[in-house]
């Protein structure tokens, strides 16, 4: 019983995690915090919200 | 009356203010198709109905360089919104309004939402409201969203404006470019190239523009219309470069600032008769970005940020340690030996809670900085950073990149790549991409801060900012090393403006804190734990075989074997610390074996196996197996050093009643000191990025060949480093 449980949770963690791999090597979650990165510099998304501007 | 509007602006114009006080509770947070980035959504009902309100990420321009940029402009083109509300700072009006130019020139229904106008209001600029309305032909409302004013003048302005119609606005561009946009605006009307859901001439200008996603969706839409637009456009660059030494794109912009200047300059926007008073901000600037001064006060700010989060933090870490721990004790007692219970207790508590375990200095850390970013002080630091950098062969805006990816701690390198984008030397860019993953990233802080708490625990404070020192002199030598040796090239000058100091909102940094601190709860949840139940497998397979076992067996037997039937029942049924000596020797013994047999399994295990074989070359650095399978996975994300340490100690625990935190663990560990945990966090700084950040770094170079050579050569540097360190250390210690 335990070895089964215990299979299934492995089996469940490859899964997620090669998934979500997969999804990062596709481009899909390369800007997703919850995929990628801790922190993103702003709300959701990874946009650096300093307020400097580049100015010609 | 039901019609959908969305909220758009620069960051930082309250455009999130805004949206809370027209919504309230009713929102939701969703993500946009196909792409993580986070959509808010509300209603607000109005005198003439319900208003649906969609949030769109704040951007400064609607170009395709980044995706919210992307994100932004699809929605207004795919949604067709009734009224695009464009939040403008009032205290930054013409760098606010090249956004708002840009939603005229899609010939979307704009109305203005002149929003801080107190704060242009103690900056004594004074805007002519109407004027501004007039010359522009939008409606413009003035606003203090945080105080909520302006509100309903607001919606009444919406709900009179839905229905009208507008006229796109046309800009000159100057000669070349406007004669070529008539043209390309007739052959792309004429063929209905992509005009199902664009304007023509917004495409003709994109085309000039350059813009990736148009183009490709071009090519796919008629591939010899495209390449015919495509021609136009070489034409005129050429031109253009051979006769006024500039390109397409920068001629748009500065025509477009210019339009905005020639409309401010009519009486729009004038300053209060004492104009030369400096304002407070300058001032304080004068003092605190001081070419002697402001270093200091920079680095002293950084230690104080550092102290304050060492110290508040150290309390709740306790508990959340005894926390994981009183749950290790409930799952050792509630579930039998085996492997389900080692996965539980050795895998997830003490893996996935090792990383959990430092979110209260997560949360401390992000406080502080939220407070930096929220004042404005970030951005001088940025303002300081820059000459430094320059001298280093790198943009002045790449300390912005830095910044972001954790230059001051707890930031992102995968962001931070993206903002090398605002680069546009093409060198500069790939030296930042290249450098920004020595940062000291959000995931890298709980391995300082395990190391630290463990050997350093007298100067936590210091030692983070000697992390960070080393880190930064790092970037900026490889940095060096770069440009003047495989990406030489000139450095190209930057100008930077410093939005002015603004006192920060309570609840403003609430927010930022709480939403980086559950960014890094949700990940340790989802990808960290994900890994680290891999990890514990790796670790747990395939075990002893059954002679081995025996063997563990059998010197089992020759201790009990030698013991008086009396002690064997003292050991059944008498607790620990009540036993006798004697039968407390045998029960040391056997604790021994048991000890023995776990670390075997664990040496005997994938990880075990390929920790050892490393172990060769590791040696000199410092680093045992454990470390190696630690740094292994962290290269699937970098907290995963802290899980698989507290997992790979956890299993060969002597004792797993006894409540230990990871750093007593390692300080108890053989193997293990100061010399050892400086060794593993610079390499911890250095080494490859990762996986995330390699595949960001591979999509930004446009080759996996830069993000091939980040790996290898950042773990190489990682391991001179650390080698150089401990070589050096053991003979000098
Ligand atoms: N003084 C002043 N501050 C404001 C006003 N509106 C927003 N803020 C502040 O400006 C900061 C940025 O606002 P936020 O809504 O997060 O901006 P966003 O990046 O556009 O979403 C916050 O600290 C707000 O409290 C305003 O009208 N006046």
């Amino acid at each position: 019983m335990d070895s089964i449980i215990v299979g299934i949770i492995v089996i469940a963690a490859v899964g997620f995690s090669v998934r979500n791999f997969v999804k990062i090597y596709k481009g899909e979650g390369s800007c997703s915090c919850r995929e990628g990165c801790t922190t993103c510099s702003s709300k959701g998304a990874c946009k650096p919200d300093f307020s400097i501007v580049n100015k010609k | 009356m039901s019609a959908a509007i969305v909220l758009a602006g620069n960051p930082n114009s309250g455009k999130t203010t805004l949206f809370n006080e027209l919504t309230g509770a009713r929102q939701h947070v969703g993500n946009y198709p196909g792409v993580t980035v986070e959509k808010k959504q509300g209603t607000c009902p109005t005198e003439s109905g319900k208003l649906t309100i969609v949030d769109l990420p704040g951007t400064y321009s609607l170009t395709a360089y980044s995706l919210e940029e992307v994100v932004a402009r699809d929605f207004l083109v795919d949604e067709n919104p009734s009224m695009v509300v464009d939040i403008v700072d009032a205290s930054n009006l013409e760098r606010n309004l090249y956004l708002t130019v840009q939603f005229m020139e899609m010939g979307l229904p704009v109305t203005i939402a002149l929003n801080m106008m107190d704060v242009a209001d103690k900056r004594r600029i004074k805007i002519d409201i109407e004027k501004l309305s007039k010359l522009l032909d939008v409606p413009v409302v003035p606003t203090i969203a945080r105080k909520g004013k302006g509100k309903k003048e607001l919606l009444t302005t919406i709900s009179s404006h839905v229905e009208n119609k507008i006229k796109p606005l046309n800009i000159s561009y100057g000669r070349d470019i406007d004669t070529a946009l008539d043209k390309m605006e007739e052959m792309i009307e004429l063929s209905g190239f992509l005009t199902a859901k664009y304007r023509a001439r917004w495409v003709a200008i994109k085309y000039f523009e350059n813009d990736s996603q148009i183009t490709e969706l071009g090519k796919k839409a008629d591939q010899k219309i495209a390449s015919d637009l495509e021609r136009v456009v070489e034409k005129v660059t050429d031109h253009l470069s051979a006769t006024l030494d500039t390109h397409p794109e920068g001629m748009i912009a500065d025509h477009r600032y210019g339009f905005i200047n020639s409309i401010l300059k009519q009486g729009v926007i004038s300053y209060a008769q004492d104009r030369n008073r400096q304002q407070i901000s300058d001032k304080i600037d004068r003092v605190v970005t001081n070419q002697f001064l402001g270093p200091i006060i920079m680095v002293a700010i950084i230690m104080g940020l550092y102290k304050f989060t060492f110290s508040y933090s150290e309390i709740p870490i306790g508990w959340f340690e005894s926390f994981f721990g009183w749950m290790g004790g409930v799952a050792d007692s509630a579930l039998s030996d085996g492997l389900l219970k080692s996965l539980v207790i050795s895998g997830i508590i003490d893996g996935v809670g090792g990383v959990l375990g430092f979110v209260p200095l997560i949360m401390f850390m992000f406080l502080g900085i939220a407070f930096l970013e929220d004042s404005g002080y970030l951005a001088r630091m940025a303002f300081m950073l820059d000459r430094v950098f320059r001298m280093f062969g790198l943009h002045g805006s790449s300390v912005i990149a830095f910044i972001v990816s954790g230059g001051i701690a707890g930031g992102c390198a995968v962001p931070g790549v993206m903002a090398a984008r605002t680069l546009k030397s093409p060198k500069e860019r790939l030296a930042t991409l290249l450098t920004v993953p020595f940062m000291n990233c959000g995931a890298k802080l709980p391995v300082f801060a395990l190391l630290v708490a463990a050997f350093f625990s007298e100067n936590e404070a210091t030692v983070m900012l000697l992390i960070t020192l080393i880190s930064w002199v790092g970037a900026l030598l490889v940095a060096r090393l770069l440009r003047s040796t495989i990406i030489k090239g000139e450095a190209t000058p930057f100008v930077m403006e410093l939005p002015p100091y603004r006192l920060p909102t309570i609840k403003g940094i609430l927010i930022h804190t709480w939403e980086r601190t559950w960014q890094y709860i949700q990940k340790a949840g989802t990808v960290i734990l994900g890994v680290s139940i891999i990890l514990w497998a790796m670790m747990t397979f395939p075990g002893l075989d059954q002679t081995k076992i025996q063997e563990f067996e059998n010197q089992r037997s020759v201790i009990t074997s030698g013991v008086s039937s009396q002690i064997l029942d003292e050991l059944e049924t008498i607790q620990g610390d009540q036993l006798s000596a004697n039968a407390l020797t045998v029960k040391e013994s056997l604790t021994q074996v048991d000890f023995d047999e776990a670390h075997a399994g664990l040496k005997n295990s994938i990880a075990g196996r390929i920790g050892s074989s490393l172990e060769g070359i590791t040696k000199f650095a410092g680093f045992d197996w454990r470390t190696n399978i630690a740094l292994v996975g962290g290269f699937a994300a970098k907290e995963v050093v802290v899980s698989t340490l507290g997992t790979a100690y956890s299993m060969g625990e002597v004792d797993p009643e006894e409540i230990t935190s990871l750093s007593d663990k390692l300080k108890a560990a053989d193997g293990w000191g100061p010399l050892t945990a400086f060794s593993l966090i610079l390499f911890t700084i250095f080494y490859a990025p990762c996986f995330v950040t390699v595949v960001c770094i591979a999509k930004e170079a446009g080759s996996w060949k830069w993000a091939g050579f980040s790996v290898v050569f950042n773990t190489a540097l990682a391991f001179g480093v650390s080698v150089l360190f401990y070589q050096i250390g053991s003979i000098v210690l």
